[in-house]
């Protein structure tokens, strides 16, 4: 049986300058592969300038890869025509949840937006589906007639689970989901997406830097390093014994400071 | 889908609006000026071109000379100048309406359909209005009508020609911001068109630049137009139009300074209090302001 | 030796929905030589506090203390003038975004010659030689080329570095860091916080680290202040605060945070306090807290005091001693 979603030498450069006179590319992604599936959460992890957030734009459709195979059940999702069913399957959660929701619009009228293209609900059905996912995020019902100017940065975020959840997805890219927010909120916001991970069985890519999260939160970890894949493989392996120098210098300093001797 | 057209944002930005007192100013002197271009004809106390042969030339009310029968005096045909001066408002607003709202509208619609263009079409679409641009707006206006003929149809074409290529810049340029944001991504990753994407999500988020830029197209028309008229490229006389009434004053300045100055005030205090309102409401919607 | 005390610190803001008391009551005291730091989440009022300290106040701010000592002077006693010129020569603070606090069209050189010549000057040569030997006391290579560039051609970690040789330029007695390795990436953060700690060591300059990641303090500092809708809610040494937390809110920020290498199993919920941080206009009657703690009941509406207890200060009608958890 396939696996519900892989990757396959990924590769990406963009041009560093619109001057069509100068050559040169800068390669962002320099292959990346992996596979995961049901219930399972895939850390990348890396510093600014790694090429993740990247990945999580192609992985999700938001780019095009130059090359390299994405594969969604076992198809090759970026052969398909119709982007729809990847759409629908792959969502996204940004990292600035407040810049992800169209600020003149009611919450509701940006939830109604995946279920008015990709379903054939009627609009009670669409209004039951929203109060149904805004149950599950922990939200009221009554909000989703505010604007999202009116929450709070954990509540965004929680809309915009919310919104990758009404398509009844199989794979949630999350791009830092909770770096913007505080402390204290963070953990409200990490619990939920483990227990709708219980609930629905979801697959996360979980796009982060903080390696105290991705060593709580997920099964397996790819260390990109710009652009490079320096490591894959399962946690507990790799944050036991790296085998990259890169590896080995990102989880020293992220074993909090020592002051040195 | 949108229910109420006044948004939460909207009432936010409305108080904002009132707590600028140059705006407010600017609203009353322009609600006055709109009453009295709607209410003109029946206000007037004359017809506008009707001439009183014998009272050539009579002072304003304030000038001892003054004659309480005509408010504003006379011009050098006997023509009372109150009458005119209302008449003229309405023409002038009237036409400035038709010719902002027509250059709008197509502006809009070019700057919106480029979105839709290949890049290099659109680029070369863009630095063709650039072109258009870099000329100040009056010259483009009297190098229009120099090739198509004066006249108050032609004054009006050339008008919204020169007012066009603003239109499509700031729609193209909003609408290019707009789509590089997150949200429209995340809508796009929702199944939303191009088309759904730019009605629905990017299209509210621009309209508070394009209201900006219409009230400020509406001050620029109002003196391209009184311009063409007062070089005699526009309204031709005996129309009541307030540039051509300046036009026609010009040789009696000297004794008679009032049938220049009030047209001229006229002009001043409309493309004034629309600056000012234009201010006001570009304030009041700057995202990068709001409280 | 006290280099600095202040007690009873509050800094309020008027704006159209009223007054807004960023920072309540605050009590702090730094002795020379001595690394501080003050914890707590954005709007704790943290960053506030470390502008008044500074003298940095926006004109709209308005500050009292009941004391305010600085390195032997009583500050509440001056001109503001007075107060200004005692505090610049002895207090520098750098910030989180190295890159927006450096000016992007001017040269780093230029930059930091601006700040020597405003704390003393010398000739044009002097202050080169200067500019050079603060660019090496922070670890900057190459000084000489560095000292021509612009901002954008230095990295983030270099970019705070040469706002760490610049508040150097003054020699303060007391260095605020308001987050510093916050916006940097985790290989550069322990550079910068080295770089710190050296400074503090050889210069013994006070440092006062401001900063929401515990994780950076365990190692590096003697006193922690936690901060919580503008007030202190618990202080204590390093060491017993981050064992043993008695304030809930102080143990809400050790717990919600999964640390590396501290092997949780996979999954495990984190302990979390409900609802999200108060704005500064709309704090709960009684303990700021109160809404969100999970130990809360009726007493806690009645604003708790700040009270010793076990060497430590907490803010708390319940602290959580030992015996009861």
């Amino acid at each position: 049986m396939p696996n519900l979603f892989a990757a396959k030498d990924i590769r990406k450069s963009y041009k560093v300058s619109n001057n069509p006179l100068k050559k040169g590319a800068l390669e962002v992604l320099q292959g990346v592969s992996f596979s995961l599936n049901e219930g399972q959460t895939l850390a990348v992890v890396g510093e600014s300038g790694s090429g993740k957030s990247t990945l999580a734009r192609i992985l999700v459709g938001a780019d095009n890869p130059d090359s390299g195979e994405l594969l969604f059940e076992g198809r090759n999702i970026l052969k398909k025509k119709n982007k729809f069913e990847w759409y629908k399957n792959i969502r996204m959660i940004f990292q600035d949840a407040s810049a992800s929701l169209n600020p003149r619009t009611t919450i509701r009228q940006s939830l109604e937006e995946p279920l008015h293209n990709g379903t054939n609900y009627t609009s009670s059905q669409r209004r039951e589906r929203i109060l149904e996912v805004l149950e599950m995020v922990g939200l009221r019902p009554e909000y989703a007639e505010r604007y999202p100017h009116t929450f709070s940065g954990g509540q965004r975020q929680r809309i915009a689970i919310a919104r990758a959840l009404l398509l009844r997805p199989k794979v949630i890219v999350a791009d830092e989901p909770v770096s913007a927010l505080d402390v204290s909120v963070q953990a409200q916001i990490i619990n939920l997406l483990l227990d709708l991970q219980d609930q629905l069985d979801l697959a996360y890519v979980f796009i982060s830097h903080d390696l105290g999260l991705v060593q709580h939160f997920s099964n397996k970890v790819l260390v990109l390093n710009d652009g490079k894949q320096e490591e894959y493989g399962r946690v507990t392996d790799i944050f036991s014994q790296p085998k990259s120098q890169y590896t080995l210098e990102l989880l020293n300093a992220s074993a909090g400071y020592k002051k040195p001797t | 889908m949108r229910k109420s057209l006044v948004t939460a944002n909207q009432k936010a930005a409305w108080v904002i609006y009132k707590q600028n007192k140059g705006a407010l100013i600017g609203s009353v002197i322009l609600a006055l000026i709109l009453l009295m271009a709607l209410t003109g004809p029946w206000l007037a106390p004359y017809d506008p071109a009707h001439q009183f042969s014998n009272k050539v030339l009579v002072p304003p009310i304030w000038n001892s000379a003054g004659d309480f029968d005509y408010f504003f005096g006379t011009d050098d045909l006997g023509r009372d100048l109150l009458s005119r001066l209302l008449y003229g408002a309405r023409l002038s607003l009237q036409l400035t309406l038709t010719v902002v709202v027509t250059a709008a509208i197509t502006g809009i619609i070019i700057g919106a359909a480029s979105a839709f263009l290949n890049p290099t079409l659109r680029s070369l679409l863009m630095r063709i209005m650039d072109l258009l641009l870099s000329f100040p707006s009056l010259l483009l206006a009297i190098a229009i009508v120099a090739i198509i003929g004066p006249g108050l149809p032609n004054a009006i074409y050339a008008v919204i020609i020169v007012l066009i290529p603003q239109f499509v810049r700031i729609t193209q340029s909003a609408i290019s911001d707009e789509l590089n944001k997150d949200y429209v991504m995340a809508a796009k990753l929702d199944g939303a068109k191009r088309f759904r994407l730019l009605t629905h999500h990017v299209w509210p988020n621009i309209v508070p630049a394009l209201i900006v830029q219409l009230t400020f197209s509406f001050s620029t028309a109002l003196l391209d137009i009184a311009a063409l008229g007062f070089l005699g490229l526009g309204a031709q006389p005996p129309m009541a139009e307030w540039g051509t009434m300046l036009s026609e004053s010009r040789a009696f300045i000297q004794f008679a300074p009032w049938t220049m100055t009030l047209p001229g005030v006229a002009i001043f205090l409309t493309v004034l209090s629309i600056n000012l309102v234009g201010d006001g409401i570009r304030d009041a919607l700057d995202p990068r302001l709001n409280r | 030796m006290g280099l600095l005390q202040v007690e009873n610190l509050s800094v309020e803001f008027k704006t159209d929905e009223g007054i807004i008391t960023a920072v309540d009551k605050a009590k702090i005291a730094i002795n020379a030589g001595q690394v501080q730091g003050v914890i707590g989440e954005s709007g704790s009022g943290k960053s506030v506090m470390a502008l008044a300290i500074a003298g940095l106040l926006s004109p709209a701010a308005t500050m009292r203390a009941d004391l305010f000592n600085l390195d032997g002077h009583d500050l509440t006693r001056m001109s503001s003038a007075e107060r200004q010129k005692i505090i610049s020569s002895n207090i520098s603070i750098i910030f989180q975004e190295p890159t927006s606090s450096l000016n992007p069209s001017l040269t780093i050189g230029y930059q930091l010659d601006e700040t020597i010549r405003f704390h003393g000057g010398g000739t044009r040569k002097e202050r080169f030689e200067k500019s050079l030997e603060l660019l090496n006391q922070v670890g900057i290579m190459n000084a000489k080329r560095r000292y021509k560039e612009y901002p954008h051609q230095l990295s983030g970690g270099l970019n705070q570095r040469v706002m760490i040789a610049m508040a150097l330029a003054c020699q303060p007695k007391l260095l605020i860091a308001d987050e510093p390795t916050t916006a940097l990436d985790v290989t550069v953060q322990s550079q910068i916080l080295d770089l710190l700690l050296k400074l503090n060591e050889e210069h013994h300059m006070a440092l006062m680290l401001i900063t929401h990641d515990f994780s950076i303090l365990s190692e590096t500092t003697d006193k922690v202040y936690v901060m919580y809708g503008g007030q202190i809610v618990e202080s204590g040494r390093t060491y017993n605060l981050l064992s043993q937390p008695y304030h809930p809110y102080t143990k809400a920020l050790l717990d919600s945070v999964p640390h590396y290498g501290m092997h949780y199993k996979k999954g495990r919920r984190l302990f979390n306090l409900k609802g999200s941080t108060p704005s500064l206009d709309h704090l709960p009657v009684g303990c700021y807290l109160g809404p969100r703690c999970p130990y809360a009941n009726k007493k806690c509406v009645q604003p708790p005091e700040l009270r010793s207890l076990k060497g430590r200060k907490v803010r708390c009608h319940f602290p959580l001693l030992e015996d009861d958890s």
